[in-house]
Protein backbone atom coordinates (compact mmCIF):
# COMPACT_ATOMS: atom_id res chain seq x y z
CA UNK A 1 0.00 0.00 0.00
CA UNK A 2 2.79 2.45 0.88
CA UNK A 3 4.84 1.27 -2.19
CA UNK A 4 1.84 2.19 -4.67
CA UNK A 5 1.09 5.59 -2.57
CA UNK A 6 4.42 6.08 -2.89
CA UNK A 7 4.95 5.61 -6.42
CA UNK A 8 1.75 7.41 -7.04
CA UNK A 9 3.24 10.40 -5.39
CA UNK A 10 6.58 10.75 -7.18
CA UNK A 11 4.35 10.20 -10.27
CA UNK A 12 2.19 12.96 -9.76
CA UNK A 13 5.37 15.05 -8.37
CA UNK A 14 7.24 14.61 -11.52
CA UNK A 15 4.57 15.34 -13.95
CA UNK A 16 3.30 18.34 -12.17
CA UNK A 17 6.75 19.65 -12.14
CA UNK A 18 7.35 18.66 -16.17
CA UNK A 19 3.98 20.43 -16.30
CA UNK A 20 5.62 23.70 -14.93
CA UNK A 21 8.40 23.77 -17.16
CA UNK A 22 6.27 23.71 -20.03
CA UNK A 23 3.68 25.60 -19.09
CA UNK A 24 5.12 28.63 -16.73
CA UNK A 25 7.19 30.71 -18.63
CA UNK A 26 8.82 32.61 -16.07
CA UNK A 27 12.24 31.36 -15.09
CA UNK A 28 11.52 31.14 -11.21
CA UNK A 29 8.82 29.13 -11.68
CA UNK A 30 10.47 26.85 -14.22
CA UNK A 31 12.81 26.99 -11.15
CA UNK A 32 10.02 25.76 -9.01
CA UNK A 33 9.21 23.38 -11.57
CA UNK A 34 12.81 21.56 -11.69
CA UNK A 35 12.81 21.21 -8.29
CA UNK A 36 9.78 19.57 -7.81
CA UNK A 37 11.17 17.15 -10.34
CA UNK A 38 14.30 16.34 -8.30
CA UNK A 39 12.18 16.10 -4.90
CA UNK A 40 10.23 13.15 -6.99
CA UNK A 41 13.25 11.30 -7.89
CA UNK A 42 14.81 11.75 -5.37
CA UNK A 43 11.66 10.47 -2.77
CA UNK A 44 11.79 7.19 -5.38
CA UNK A 45 15.59 7.24 -4.97
CA UNK A 46 15.31 6.92 -1.02
CA UNK A 47 12.42 4.61 -0.83
CA UNK A 48 13.97 1.97 -3.26
CA UNK A 49 17.31 2.41 -1.45
CA UNK A 50 15.62 1.69 2.14
CA UNK A 51 13.23 -1.31 1.01
CA UNK A 52 16.37 -3.02 -0.49
CA UNK A 53 18.39 -2.13 2.56
CA UNK A 54 20.97 -0.20 0.49
CA UNK A 55 23.04 2.29 2.02
CA UNK A 56 24.54 3.30 -1.78
CA UNK A 57 21.14 4.63 -2.73
CA UNK A 58 20.88 6.86 0.56
CA UNK A 59 24.27 8.16 -0.31
CA UNK A 60 23.21 9.00 -4.12
CA UNK A 61 20.03 10.92 -2.30
CA UNK A 62 22.26 12.41 0.02
CA UNK A 63 24.56 13.55 -2.76
CA UNK A 64 21.45 14.73 -5.10
CA UNK A 65 20.37 16.73 -2.39
CA UNK A 66 23.59 18.87 -1.95
CA UNK A 67 24.05 18.94 -5.54
CA UNK A 68 20.13 20.06 -6.18
CA UNK A 69 21.08 22.80 -3.54
CA UNK A 70 24.37 23.98 -5.74
CA UNK A 71 21.97 24.00 -9.01
CA UNK A 72 19.15 25.94 -7.21
CA UNK A 73 22.09 28.61 -6.28
CA UNK A 74 23.45 29.09 -9.40
CA UNK A 75 20.09 29.24 -11.05
CA UNK A 76 18.75 31.92 -9.10
CA UNK A 77 22.09 33.73 -9.43
CA UNK A 78 21.77 33.08 -13.10
CA UNK A 79 17.77 34.67 -13.05
CA UNK A 80 18.96 37.40 -11.08
CA UNK A 81 21.48 38.09 -13.38
CA UNK A 82 19.53 38.42 -16.24
CA UNK A 83 16.55 40.51 -14.52
CA UNK A 84 19.41 43.14 -14.82
CA UNK A 85 19.34 42.83 -18.62
CA UNK A 86 16.00 42.21 -19.43
CA UNK A 87 12.78 43.97 -17.62
CA UNK A 88 10.92 40.48 -17.29
CA UNK A 89 12.81 37.75 -18.63
CA UNK A 90 10.69 34.83 -20.35
CA UNK A 91 12.16 31.43 -21.79
CA UNK A 92 11.90 32.39 -25.43
CA UNK A 93 13.46 35.91 -25.00
CA UNK A 94 16.80 34.30 -24.03
CA UNK A 95 18.34 33.26 -27.23
CA UNK A 96 22.37 34.33 -26.78
CA UNK A 97 24.86 34.33 -24.01
CA UNK A 98 26.81 37.67 -24.31
CA UNK A 99 30.54 37.37 -22.97
CA UNK B 1 -0.66 4.38 11.31
CA UNK B 2 2.56 4.87 9.35
CA UNK B 3 0.17 3.96 6.36
CA UNK B 4 -1.94 6.39 6.74
CA UNK B 5 0.10 8.89 7.71
CA UNK B 6 1.94 8.56 4.42
CA UNK B 7 -1.19 8.53 2.50
CA UNK B 8 -1.93 12.04 4.24
CA UNK B 9 1.46 13.28 3.30
CA UNK B 10 1.60 12.55 -0.25
CA UNK B 11 -2.22 13.69 -0.68
CA UNK B 12 -1.33 16.67 1.03
CA UNK B 13 2.02 17.45 -0.83
CA UNK B 14 0.23 16.83 -4.14
CA UNK B 15 -2.13 19.04 -3.06
CA UNK B 16 0.42 21.70 -2.49
CA UNK B 17 2.09 20.90 -5.84
CA UNK B 18 -1.27 21.60 -7.74
CA UNK B 19 -1.75 24.72 -5.74
CA UNK B 20 1.70 25.92 -6.80
CA UNK B 21 0.63 24.97 -10.49
CA UNK B 22 -2.43 26.78 -10.43
CA UNK B 23 -1.13 29.35 -9.12
CA UNK B 24 -0.41 32.49 -10.77
CA UNK B 25 1.71 34.17 -7.94
CA UNK B 26 5.12 33.19 -7.98
CA UNK B 27 4.76 33.97 -4.42
CA UNK B 28 2.08 31.38 -3.54
CA UNK B 29 4.22 28.86 -5.86
CA UNK B 30 7.50 29.37 -3.81
CA UNK B 31 5.21 28.93 -0.50
CA UNK B 32 3.50 25.69 -2.04
CA UNK B 33 6.92 24.05 -2.94
CA UNK B 34 7.75 24.67 0.72
CA UNK B 35 4.99 22.72 1.88
CA UNK B 36 5.86 20.36 -0.02
CA UNK B 37 9.67 20.19 0.36
CA UNK B 38 8.12 20.31 3.72
CA UNK B 39 6.40 16.77 3.28
CA UNK B 40 8.84 15.07 1.60
CA UNK B 41 11.09 15.49 4.54
CA UNK B 42 8.31 13.53 6.43
CA UNK B 43 8.07 11.37 4.20
CA UNK B 44 11.58 10.31 4.60
CA UNK B 45 11.24 10.70 8.14
CA UNK B 46 8.14 8.07 8.10
CA UNK B 47 9.89 5.64 5.79
CA UNK B 48 12.81 5.39 8.04
CA UNK B 49 15.49 7.78 7.13
CA UNK B 50 15.40 10.40 9.54
CA UNK B 51 18.81 11.76 9.01
CA UNK B 52 18.21 12.92 5.01
CA UNK B 53 14.31 13.87 6.38
CA UNK B 54 16.50 16.47 8.58
CA UNK B 55 19.17 17.44 5.80
CA UNK B 56 15.88 17.85 3.46
CA UNK B 57 14.58 20.15 6.12
CA UNK B 58 18.19 22.03 6.44
CA UNK B 59 19.06 22.10 2.51
CA UNK B 60 15.91 22.77 0.82
CA UNK B 61 13.47 24.70 2.88
CA UNK B 62 16.34 26.66 5.08
CA UNK B 63 18.19 27.06 1.98
CA UNK B 64 16.79 27.00 -1.25
CA UNK B 65 13.31 28.35 -0.41
CA UNK B 66 15.65 31.15 0.99
CA UNK B 67 17.06 31.80 -2.24
CA UNK B 68 13.50 31.29 -3.99
CA UNK B 69 12.00 33.51 -1.66
CA UNK B 70 14.50 36.22 -1.76
CA UNK B 71 14.81 36.11 -6.02
CA UNK B 72 11.14 36.25 -5.97
CA UNK B 73 11.16 39.61 -3.71
CA UNK B 74 14.27 41.35 -5.64
CA UNK B 75 12.04 40.80 -9.02
CA UNK B 76 8.55 40.45 -7.74
CA UNK B 77 7.49 44.37 -8.23
CA UNK B 78 8.76 44.30 -11.99
CA UNK B 79 6.90 40.97 -13.10
CA UNK B 80 3.47 41.02 -14.24
CA UNK B 81 2.59 37.98 -12.58
CA UNK B 82 3.78 38.57 -8.87
CA UNK B 83 1.53 42.01 -8.56
CA UNK B 84 0.08 40.96 -5.30
CA UNK B 85 2.99 40.40 -2.89
CA UNK B 86 2.24 37.27 -1.10
CA UNK B 87 -0.54 34.61 -1.08
CA UNK B 88 -4.01 35.37 -0.80
CA UNK B 89 -5.61 34.85 3.08
CA UNK B 90 -7.51 31.48 1.51
CA UNK B 91 -4.13 30.92 -0.15
CA UNK B 92 -2.26 30.81 3.11
CA UNK B 93 -4.82 29.07 5.31
CA UNK B 94 -4.98 26.33 2.55
CA UNK B 95 -1.28 25.80 2.68
CA UNK B 96 -0.95 26.29 6.76
CA UNK B 97 -3.56 23.07 6.30
CA UNK B 98 -1.35 21.33 4.38
CA UNK B 99 1.47 22.07 6.22
CA UNK B 100 -0.16 21.21 9.67
CA UNK B 101 -2.41 17.76 9.46
CA UNK B 102 0.54 15.59 8.10
CA UNK B 103 2.96 17.20 10.72
CA UNK B 104 -0.33 16.54 13.19
CA UNK B 105 -0.33 13.18 11.42
CA UNK B 106 3.92 12.23 11.10
CA UNK B 107 4.02 13.04 15.42
CA UNK B 108 1.49 10.76 16.16
CA UNK B 109 2.53 7.61 13.52
CA UNK B 110 6.01 8.52 15.36
CA UNK B 111 5.34 7.17 18.65
CA UNK B 112 3.99 4.12 16.82
CA UNK B 113 6.89 3.44 14.39
CA UNK B 114 9.58 4.44 17.00
CA UNK B 115 11.07 0.30 17.86
CA UNK B 116 11.50 -0.02 14.05
CA UNK B 117 13.78 2.59 13.68
CA UNK B 118 17.27 0.65 14.30
CA UNK B 119 17.53 -0.76 11.14
CA UNK B 120 17.07 2.30 8.80
CA UNK B 121 19.91 3.63 11.79
CA UNK B 122 22.08 1.33 10.88
CA UNK B 123 21.50 1.74 7.06
CA UNK B 124 22.56 5.54 7.72
CA UNK B 125 25.47 4.63 9.60
CA UNK B 126 27.10 2.54 6.48
CA UNK B 127 25.60 5.27 4.52
CA UNK B 128 28.16 8.05 6.60
CA UNK B 129 30.81 5.58 6.03
CA UNK B 130 30.74 5.05 2.62
CA UNK B 131 30.28 9.13 1.63
CA UNK B 132 33.75 8.96 3.92
CA UNK B 133 35.67 6.01 2.32
CA UNK B 134 34.31 4.87 -1.17
CA UNK B 135 32.67 8.04 -2.03
CA UNK B 136 34.74 10.59 -0.65
CA UNK B 137 36.29 12.33 -3.93
CA UNK B 138 32.75 12.10 -5.15
CA UNK B 139 31.28 13.71 -1.77
CA UNK B 140 34.62 16.43 -1.46
CA UNK B 141 33.44 17.16 -5.17
CA UNK B 142 29.72 17.84 -4.36
CA UNK B 143 31.32 20.44 -1.44
CA UNK B 144 33.21 21.98 -3.73
CA UNK B 145 30.05 22.74 -6.19
CA UNK B 146 27.76 24.15 -3.60
CA UNK B 147 31.14 26.06 -2.34
CA UNK B 148 31.31 27.85 -5.99
CA UNK B 149 27.61 27.88 -6.20
CA UNK B 150 26.99 29.97 -2.88
CA UNK B 151 29.94 32.03 -3.73
CA UNK B 152 28.33 32.62 -7.23
CA UNK B 153 24.91 33.64 -5.54
CA UNK B 154 26.82 36.25 -3.44
CA UNK B 155 29.22 37.56 -6.42
CA UNK B 156 25.68 38.38 -8.04
CA UNK B 157 23.81 40.19 -4.63
CA UNK B 158 27.22 42.17 -4.76
CA UNK B 159 27.31 43.24 -8.41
Amino acid sequence: MIELLLRLLCAGLFILGAAFLVRRRELLAMLIGLELMINAANLMIVRTALARGDAHGLAAALIVIAAAAAEAAVGVALILALYRDFAEPEAEEIRELQG
Amino acid sequence: MVTLAVAVCAVAALASAGLAFFSKNLYSSAFCLLAVLLQVALLFCLLGSTLLGLLQLLVYAGGIMVLIVAAVTAVGPESGNAKALGPSRAHAWALLALCAVPTAFFLIAARHCAPSLPPAAMLEKSMARLLFNEYALLTEAVGLLVLVASLSVLKEQHD
